[in-house]
Formats: structure tokens, C-alpha cells, sequence
């Protein structure tokens, strides 16, 4: 992450490529901009759709 | 870094009022072996907590990203700053996510760090267990004081 001295409000531009959809799994990979310059760099991330009434069953 | 209970940031100064780490307690210096140094923090889940409200209207869990914060938040207890600055995440290397973290549990997170012996960064591997001894999450990353390539 880099920080930009001076500023005190960025204008963020997300840039995400799904790189493999599973149907209820996505792998993806992107940056984040402000301006020309990237501030993040995304490698590799997956993210997966889920009921909530499976997150409750997991409970201790 | 000595062995013992750190008092935690409350409010952090950089993330103020969020409040990531409940208690931090440094389990091992091991500055004679390599910056070796072994923490535990300690976090409760509130849905009082000020980023909790919309995450989910009818069920609390913790986001992931402030596990994530948590670390950071332990690490600065523990590191102090240095001319002002803390450390913070400048790389995050893995982050795998097994169980929810729902509103009243306490989640306790192992972290080991190397690097302590030296002036820049630390490189953090993270395990992290609910009250009932089960997995939630595994990280693991580098911190840093300061933006690298801040002009």
C-alpha cells in the first residue's frame, strides 16, 4: 500500500478480473488505483457464496 | 520486547475507534534467537462494536479484515512506534478464512514473529482459534513502519 503525502482524499479505482467461476466460488485477482499509480496489488483471492443458516450451524 | 501482559492501544491513533485486539500478552521474546517473539491476542465479538452493525443485520460475524487489523493493532502494542510511525501490513501473504467468528465468541490468535531484532519489518505467522479450540482462520504477513515509497 502506498501512501500519497499530501493528500487528505483519494479516489479509489478498483480493478477486479475473475480469473475462474465455480458458480458459488470465484477466484479473482485485481489493484486498486488512485490515479496512474497502484496503491494494492490483488495476487490471488477466492470468495465463495454461503446461506447464512450455514454460518449459524457452525456455532460452538 | 519483554514477556508479559502489553497494555493495547485504546484507541489506536491510526485506526481510531476501531479497536481490533481486546488483550495482547508477549509468550516469548526470543530476541537472542533470531527476533523470534511469540504473542497472543485476544479478541471478544461485539455487535456493539462500530463496524459490526451491518455485518449482518440479523447475524454478527466478524469480518475477516479486522482479524487482519487485529494483528497489526498487537503488533504496534507490542513494537511501539518509532518517530511517530507504527507498523503496519504491507504485504498480506495468505489469508484462509474456516469457520465464522459470530458475535460473543472469543477469538485467541498465536502469532509468531521474525524479524524482531531488526529496525524494519516483521514477517507474521498467524493461527487463530475459537473458545473451543477450532481453526477460524490461518494468516500470514509482513509489517512494515511507515509507507515504503512514500515521497
Amino acid at each position: 500500500v502506498t501512501a500519497i503525502a499530501g493528500a487528505t482524499a483519494y479516489g479509489l479505482e478498483h480493478r477486479a478480473r475473475i480469473v475462474r467461476d465455480l458458480g458459488d466460488t470465484w477466484i479473482f485477482t485485481g489493484e486498486t488505483r488512485v490515479g496512474d499509480a497502484v496503491v494494492l496489488e490483488v495476487g490471488s483471492a477466492m470468495t465463495a457464496l454461503r446461506p447464512a443458516a450455514v454460518l449459524r450451524e457452525a456455532a460452538p | 520486547v519483554t514477556a508479559g501482559e502489553v497494555a493495547v492501544l485504546d484507541p489506536p491513533p491510526f485506526a481510531a475507534p476501531l479497536r481490533a485486539v481486546d488483550r495482547v500478552e508477549v509468550l516469548a521474546d526470543g530476541a537472542a534467537d533470531g527476533g523470534r517473539t511469540t504473542l497472543r491476542a485476544v479478541k471478544t465479538v461485539r455487535a456493539t462494536d462500530p463496524y459490526l452493525g451491518g455485518h449482518f443485520p440479523d447475524l454478527t460475524m466478524l469480518p475477516g479484515v479486522f482479524l487482519i487489523e487485529g494483528v497489526r493493532q498487537a503488533v504496534a502494542a507490542v513494537l511501539g512506534s518509532r518517530n511517530g510511525a507504527y507498523p503496519e501490513v504491507r504485504e498480506l501473504r495468505s489469508a484462509r478464512f474456516l469457520l465464522p467468528m459470530l458475535g460473543g465468541e472469543e477469538i485467541t490468535s498465536e502469532i509468531e514473529l521474525t524479524g524482531t531484532d531488526t529496525a524494519d519489518e516483521v514477517e507474521a505467522v498467524v493461527r487463530c482459534r475459537r473458545g473451543d479450540g477450532k481453526p477460524v482462520a490461518t494468516l500470514a504477513l509482513r509489517l512494515g513502519r511507515g509507507a515504503p515509497d512514500a515521497a
